[in-house]
């Protein structure tokens, strides 16, 4: 029977969430018990360090902890992610030291400034010291340039990303397309008024090189 | 208000503000977060509910924030999540995406309407619109509700009697 009352009683707030806003409510605790929601990460990433994921059903819950600092959980029930970023901006496994790009693989410090460049990738596989799941960090670019982007893929397909200066987010502005982080406030008001501007996520070439080495078929874009 | 007072305001009500902002923001992620702001705003104090008036305040503070979100341009430039709902009946689930197809403030005024019971003047009140705006919205819902169900029109026989508080 086509009838919206019937269809409405089955949608209701899942039990996780349920049990998070009481256990928020009862001990009047106003911070949210979990890591950033998805959009909430979204919207951190758009401001810091940049994330994409890309999340698939039915999963089994799996956790998998950045070499970058931070964690991601995909969660069996309904295939949800989290990602508890930690070190905000600040956060990276590539510093530059004295001229050279450093690359912190888990404490060991090795030099990559004459291993990548614009277009060439320096992938290192790793395996979460604590989860044993296996992720990937991709590094790119020059001394004057450079980023980076770690994720972690299930065997289901999923993947949790994030990254710096890996890709770029454009909007394009009469006709031109400007990143989205050199938008002006009047540029974002129009675009908020507007309301049908879609921008486009372009990754850098060493972060497509590095995809394609990999063979890797990773769906990107900023996901809320 | 004491956090036992809270709890029990959730557990009445909390599913119904959930509706609402899933409905109208189309995302089960955001429906939840929208859903645990309202009652953020709530436990932070400094509102004072009227007896009775509860529900109302609920889906009107919820139906704000969906509004601020729909505003928001980084939603606009965000993929979905497969967050499908697991209809029992096939029929829901036609129902549901030909609501879903609906632009946000149709779909605010259908679940307003046809869950909640709500009549014009009080859906105005909720989303903060004229009644004029509200007839309108309705009528052109229900229009594309036609055209999306193929002339199915059991949905749009119902007579809004929902469960308003």
């Amino acid at each position: 029977m086509r009838n919206y009352w019937h269809m409405m009683e089955q949608v209701t707030l899942s039990d996780r969430k349920k049990e998070e806003i009481m256990e928020m409510l009862e001990n009047k605790n106003t911070r949210k018990g979990r890591g950033p929601s998805v959009k909430a990460l979204a919207l951190a990433a758009a401001l810091a360090v940049g994330c994409v994921l890309s999340i698939a059903a039915g999963l089994p819950a799996q956790v998998y902890n950045f070499v970058a600092g931070g964690s991601t959980v995909i969660e069996a029930d309904g295939g949800e992610a989290y990602i508890n970023l930690a070190g905000g901006e600040e956060a990276g496994p590539i510093s530059l030291e004295n001229g050279r790009l450093i690359f912190d693989a888990d404490g060991e410090k090795i030099d990559v400034t004459d291993k990548m460049d614009a277009d060439t990738p320096y992938v290192y596989e790793r395996t979460d010291p604590k989860t044993g799941n296996k992720g990937y960090v991709v590094l790119g670019g020059t001394v004057e340039d450079y980023g980076w982007a770690e994720f972690f893929l299930t065997e289901d397909g999923a993947c949790s990303m994030m990254g710096e200066n890996a890709w770029n987010n454009l909007v394009p502005i009469d006709g031109k397309d400007v990143p989205l982080s050199e938008l002006t406030e009047a540029q974002m008001d129009m675009l908020n008024e507007d309301g049908s501007t879609l921008c486009k996520t372009v990754n850098r070439p060493w972060l497509d090189k590095a995809l394609e080495q990999l063979g890797l078929d990773v769906a990107l874009g900023i996901v809320d | 208000m004491d956090p036992q007072a809270l709890a029990d305001l959730f557990r009445r009500y909390g599913d119904d503000v959930f509706r609402l902002a899933y409905s109208y923001l189309g995302s089960r992620a955001d429906g939840e977060d929208v859903c645990q702001t309202v009652f953020l705003k709530l436990a932070e104090g400094g509102t004072a509910l009227l007896p009775g008036r509860e529900k109302s305040w609920l889906l009107t503070c919820a139906a704000n924030l969906c509004k601020s979100q729909l505003r928001s341009f980084w939603r606009r430039n965000v993929g979905e999540l497969d967050e499908s709902v697991p209809f029992r009946d096939q029929s829901d689930r036609e129902l549901w995406d030909a609501v879903m197809s609906l632009p946000p403030k149709y779909r605010a005024v259908i679940h307003l309407y046809y869950w909640e019971g709500y009549d014009q003047g009080e859906i105005a009140q909720v989303l903060g619109v004229s009644r004029t705006a509200v007839q309108t919205r309705m009528a052109r819902a229900r229009a594309m509700l036609r055209k999306e169900l193929s002339g199915d029109e059991e949905l749009l026989a119902h007579d809004g009697a929902g469960h308003a508080e």
